[in-house]
């Protein structure tokens, strides 16, 4: 028998152990600090111009007139009011229909599910102006070309539709609203482990039951997520109400945003001041939404085996599959249809002038100079926005939902904070702080400024989405990885990532898409080089070429869908169960 | 034989005065030009759409073999950009082609911009006669704009199947009540046609606010989107439209829109004159100085002027440039009121509040 031996155990001091930062920790400080500078500035820059009376170019001067203007005018409070009925009113509609078809679809047997979802997806790819029109074309109460035909019906008296309207701006809205709620919630939807739902039912729960008590509060980070970001879009919303709010009275917030900035000299004080209330809503809205989810756990994805089995729908399956069908159609196929049409009118809507129909358009748009700059601007900084918002999004959301990362709570609140600044703002806030900090004038004129300006955009969107399924995934997964040997990089590429990946694709897709139909962003900070389709688009628009801007907008949609398709190709063999595609 | 010396000498004397005088601005030229190829690019912001992009660079790449970087936008976009690039040292810009507001209203108040006359060299932009009026009209303190394209503006149009123009011979014709809640305008509370319509009223004698108070008890409705107010002119949403943007509503006609404008010489008011984004400025301290001088005399030159005027629906304010694309009654009446001087500018704000007042906007 061997005797005891006395070893010294070197303990550390705890002053010690605080300076030595493991390389995880440091990393995260550095993406701490490099997110709060990209965030924090632009929205101080702006809050502190709210108080910069003087023109541009001028002195600074500083005080409160801005305010005063800006709140002392009577038609905020109505057009307030306007703002907030019409985002709860479209967002309340959406919220239930787009539960029930992400649940259809990534639940259920619906049949040609897939077709449907990628459907859906089309219908919020297609750009808001051509839509729009679209539907005044078939809508309008005089000469809508809906209301006409159902005009020849002998019980039809006066039209059935009036397009200018709260609720024609209402159903113009959903046809997009409908799309972006299908392509958040569907992946969630799917890492929902089919034996919870079995068991429900097999305690007494009809299938909708099960629905409403089972499925939907597993899904509420999710569920919060895509109502918080319908909600502030809905406010910051605008070009479809000038169309068809204006004209019957109807002024929403943002037009007085935009009114403001559109004076010569722009009005920035009283802008800013305005813009402030987007802050306040979003302070509202995401305490509210930390409140809820912050004490509840929604681990559907755990270590103790996941079923993809999807819920029978039984005699109803047929009749449904018809009823999504006809919806699906109704807010996509009608508004490509109109938007195709209109590139080979002469005049768009006019069907009873001399040769209405013409390939003048496609031939005048195919022969532009400038046409392949653009397409390649577009690409360029579409898959650049993508790319690095997927990445870093992704990082972001790990750090805030696995890490112990001391500052993971500020963290998650400065991704939400991009929105407090309405859009028509962010890129005057990003110009300022280009110039005013100097941090990142190298990078002026280049098209990876467009990238960070973009990837700022869309930030909110990328980390909370993300962030809603990563809270799906159970740690035990990870524990099991990292037991076994792998280091952090091989848990996250070959346990995390399968999971995520249909949810990074709809980052990815969301954040191509907001770069293809960026303007305010571009024209403030691109050059004459970096210019993209959605500024050509503009540009035969502002020259009264509507018809020729259309075929640019159509071009653009199909870029957008034709990689949304590969990037369902590629991603939809991966995630679980084959994610349903 | 005295006498016969001194003709000789007065004539030699003049013959070399002449050849002097040529020579003199043909060097300057040969030598600016010289160095702006060397330069390579002029950079150039102007207005948004294709017409203006097509007109401010193409043509002046194929004449000199130098590359125009042209960057379109509104002017709203494009002041707090130039603005705050300047105040950061930043000078990126050659010449500026907009309108006069942006320009009056916060560049010139801003030093932006630097005197157009030491910049022009071609005989035939600085030959006053080829100008409307006697000269290029220039404004600002230190002459730093010039006004190129000048018009007559349309300010009413009608659905050719709905209304006979000639029952409207005045704009208090507008006051009758056959055409109560038949109108619709551009809102003129923001800057555009429709605002500088009712600086027009607000201006004319014989109209003022009164008027403008009186018709905004017609049940006016109100527009903001130029394509939507000409396409539902056309279908006749109204028959009647007020103040928009007329080279919207004169490629319209051409695509065969049931639509017209009422000829300002039937209108005992007349109506404005405005250049809309016909106004062009040098700005300092160009990044291509000699580029820029290059580009700035091409612009005026009848061919540039010829492009830009067809293209755009204007009418250029030179002499020698065919007015044949566009309605004749687009010439400037002598005499009509400016809606894009100083004058106007300076009672913009007033306009905005009357119409907010009347409209309860």
């Amino acid at each position: 028998m061997s005797e005891p031996t006395s070893e010294t155990v070197t303990v550390e001091s705890p002053r010690l152990r605080f300076f030595k930062l493991e390389p995880a920790t440091i990393l995260m400080a550095l993406l701490f600090g490099v997110v709060a500078f990209l965030v924090l500035t632009p929205l101080i820059l702006l809050l502190f111009n709210s108080f910069q009376l003087g023109r541009p170019g001028q002195v600074p001067t500083y005080g409160l007139d801005g305010w005063r203007q800006a709140f002392d005018d009577p038609s905020i409070v109505a057009a307030l009011w306007n703002t907030i009925s019409l985002a709860i009113t479209r967002q309340s509609i959406a919220l239930v229909i787009g539960v029930m078809l992400a649940w259809l679809i990534a639940r259920t047997d619906l049949p040609w599910k897939s077709g449907l979802e990628f459907t859906f997806w089309i219908s919020f790819f297609l750009p808001s102006l051509p839509v729009a029109l679209g539907w005044i074309l078939l809508l309008d109460d005089k000469f809508g070309l809906l209301n006409q035909w159902l005009q020849k019906l002998p019980f039809i008296d006066g039209a059935v539709f009036n397009v200018y309207s709260y609720w024609g701006i209402v159903w113009v809205h959903m046809t997009t609203s409908l799309g972006v709620k299908v392509l958040l919630l569907a992946p969630a939807f799917r890492n929902l482990d089919a034996t919870l739902e079995e068991s429900s039912r097999s305690c007494g729960a009809s299938t909708l039951g099960t629905l409403f008590r089972v499925v939907v509060p597993l899904m509420m980070p999710a569920i919060l997520v895509s109502t918080v970001l319908g909600l502030i879009r809905s406010m910051e919303a605008f070009e479809i109400e000038l169309l068809l709010g204006v004209p019957i009275g109807l002024f929403v917030y943002s037009t007085k945003i935009r009114d403001l900035v559109a004076y010569e000299p722009p009005e920035y004080a009283p802008a800013t001041a305005l813009g402030t209330m987007f802050l306040l809503v979003l302070l509202l809205l995401v305490f509210l939404q930390r409140w809820y989810v912050g004490k509840r756990m929604f681990r559907t994805v755990t270590g103790r085996g996941f079923s993809t089995r999807p819920v029978s729908l039984g005699k109803w399956r047929w009749p449904v599959f018809i009823l999504v069908l006809v919806l699906a159609i109704t807010v996509t196929l009608t508004p490509v249809i109109v938007l195709a049409m209109g590139t080979f009118m002469r005049a768009f809507g006019y069907f009873n002038i001399p040769d209405p129909w013409t390939v003048e358009n496609w031939h005048r748009v195919l022969q532009d100079p400038f046409l392949l700059q653009s397409v390649k601007n577009t690409v360029v900084v579409g898959i650049g926005t993508a790319a690095t918002g997927v990445v870093v999004y992704g990082l972001i959301a790990y750090v805030v939902v696995k890490s112990r990362f001391a500052g993971r709570a500020v963290l998650d609140f400065l991704s939400w904070l991009p929105w407090a600044i309405p859009g028509i703002l962010m890129g005057l806030a990003l110009l300022w702080t280009v110039f005013q900090t100097r941090v990142l004038l190298f990078l002026y004129g280049s098209v990876y400024l467009l990238v960070l300006a973009l990837f700022i955009k869309s930030m909110p969107f990328g980390v909370q989405i993300t962030k809603s399924v990563l809270l799906q995934i159970g740690p035990e997964l990870e524990e099991a990885a990292r037991i076994s040997g792998g280091s952090w990089l091989q848990c996250y590429r070959r346990v995390v990532l399968p999971i995520m990946t249909p949810t990074f694709i709809v980052v990815g897709l969301v954040g191509f898409m907001s770069a293809a139909r960026d303007i305010s962003t571009i024209v403030l900070l691109g050059s004459a080089q970096s210019r993209t389709m959605a500024l050509l688009a503009l540009d035969y628009a502002f020259g009264g070429q509507f018809e020729r801007g259309s075929v640019v907008a159509f071009m653009t949609s199909i870029i957008v869908i034709i990689t949304a398709l590969l990037a369902r190709i590629f991603g939809g063999k991966v995630g679980i169960g084959g994610g349903g595609h | 034989m005295q006498k016969l010396l001194l003709f000789v000498f007065a004539s030699l004397l003049v013959l070399w005065t002449a050849s002097v005088g040529e020579t003199a601005w043909e060097q300057e030229w040969e030598k600016v030009l010289a160095a702006a190829k060397k330069e390579g690019v002029v950079a150039v912001s102007g207005p948004a759409g294709v017409p203006s992009r097509d007109s401010l660079t193409k043509p002046f790449t194929d004449k000199y073999g130098i590359k125009v970087d042209f960057f379109g936008a509104s002017g709203r976009e494009l002041s707090p950009r130039i603005m705050t690039e300047l105040r950061a040292g930043q000078f990126n810009w050659d010449v500026f082609v907009h309108g006069t507001t942006t320009a009056l209203t916060v560049m010139i108040p801003a030093g932006a911009f630097a005197p157009l006359k030491p910049a022009l060299i071609l005989p035939e932009v600085t030959d006053p006669n080829k100008w409307r009026g006697g000269g290029l009209e220039v404004m600002g303190p230190n002459g730093e704009l010039a006004v190129m394209t000048p018009f007559q503006r349309g300010t009413v149009f009608y659905n050719t199947k709905l209304v006979d123009p000639k029952q409207i011979t005045s704009y208090k014709d507008l006051l009758k009540p056959e055409w109560k809640g038949k109108m619709a305008i551009d809102d003129p509370t923001k800057p555009g046609p429709g605002q500088a319509t009712f600086t027009f009223f607000y201006l004319h004698p014989q109209l003022g606010p009164d008027f403008i108070r009186a018709l905004a008890k017609q049940d006016l409705v109100l527009h903001r989107d130029y394509t939507t107010q000409s396409d539902d002119l056309g279908h006749g949403r109204f028959p009647l439209l007020i103040g928009t943007a007329d080279f919207i509503v004169e490629r319209k006609i051409k695509q065969g829109l049931p639509i017209n404008i009422v000829d300002p010489r039937q209108l005992k008011e007349g109506s404005d004159v405005s250049p809309a984004n016909g106004a062009t400025a040098l700005y300092k301290n160009t990044p291509h100085p000699n580029a820029a001088r290059v580009y700035l005399n091409w612009l005026l030159s009848p061919e540039a002027q010829t492009i830009f005027s067809r293209n755009m629906g204007y009418v250029s304010a030179r002499v020698d440039v065919p007015t044949d694309h566009t309605f004749p009654w687009r010439v400037p009446q002598p005499g009509a009121i400016k809606t894009y001087d100083e004058k106007a500018m300076n009672n913009k704000k007033a306009v905005v509040s009357l119409v907010q007042q009347v409209l309860r906007r």
